[in-house]
């Protein structure tokens, strides 16, 4: 839940209810492309509920909530992989079209694509 | 605190983990949970590795549970054709994957030792949201039986 100060229509500023909480940065790869940019973020443990995404102020958070909580009555052996959820926030391209981000999740990898604005495309020009 | 040799900070390591484990009177063998060597990364060189972790050999948990050892890996985006899950003859739990991905060869694997009590013949791998959860079932273990002197 997110506590979003709106001024008119702009969002202004938000602020997480859980600012206790702490949050792991996914590993993530981008790649860009003519149409623009796709993000691939390994996020093992999440299913599909546990994404959100949210755009505000050309910032893009990202989280992720992992679903694979230990269950009761096992006891650790050893530890060595993380338990926290995910958070990856990028500031973005003002480029990039947000109304047409697109994101999909599977077998723990989120995959985004951010298209470029149909303007900023690059475009061949004929010469008359 | 003056410079630490990269060597003495790995045995340093290797010795608190050990110490993390669960004192099961019968699991012995545990104290070879944490190979010194990593074989992956001799064998593959360190050319290969994994995309997430950036290393040749794979984090994992374990768990004990009443009935049953649970080992947790993590396999973002590697689909079930690519990992292999072993248990060689001499007990060892030993699971890896080669993917090649964005042209690029990822590969990475862990060998575990399992604990005396673990049985052979009941293992289980579930690969779910690219959590690697294999289960290995626990043997029933002779009980010490007292014997009467004629």
């Amino acid at each position: 839940m997110n506590n979003c100060c709106t001024n008119d229509e702009s969002t202004v500023a938000c602020t997480d209810t859980q600012t206790n909480v702490i949050f792991t940065k996914p590993h993530y790869r981008a790649k860009q492309d003519e149409a623009g940019y796709s993000l691939r973020v390994y996020v093992p443990g999440v299913g599909k509920s546990g994404v959100t995404l949210t755009l505000a102020k050309e910032v893009l958070t990202i989280t992720a909530k992992r679903s694979d909580a230990t269950p009761e009555g096992w006891s650790s052996l050893s530890r060595e992989l993380s338990t926290d959820d995910y958070q990856l926030r990028l500031h973005l391209d003002t480029k990039i079209d947000s109304d047409r981000i697109t994101a999909k999740l599977e077998d723990g990898v989120l995959d985004v694509a951010l298209p470029l604005k149909e303007a900023a495309q690059p475009r061949v020009i004929d010469v008359v | 605190m003056g410079y630490v040799p990269y060597g003495t900070v790995i045995a340093f390591v290797e010795v608190t983990m050990k110490h993390i484990r669960y004192n099961h009177p019968l699991s012995s063998s545990f104290n070879e949970l944490f190979s010194e060597f990593d074989p992956f990364s001799r064998l593959l060189g360190h050319r290969f590795r994994d995309l997430v972790s950036g290393d040749s050999r794979l984090p994992a948990d374990v768990f004990e549970a009443d009935d049953h050892y649970v080992a947790r890996f993590q396999l973002p985006g590697v689909p079930k054709s690519d990992v292999s899950v072993n248990l060689e003859p001499n007990g060892e739990l030993v699971v890896s994957y080669e993917r090649e991905q964005d042209s690029e060869v990822a590969k990475a694997g862990r060998r575990l030792s399992l604990p005396e009590d673990a049985n052979a013949e009941e293992v289980k791998a579930k690969l779910e949201d690219g959590i690697l959860t294999v289960t290995v079932g626990k043997a029933e273990v002779a009980k010490p039986r007292a014997i009467t002197i004629d």
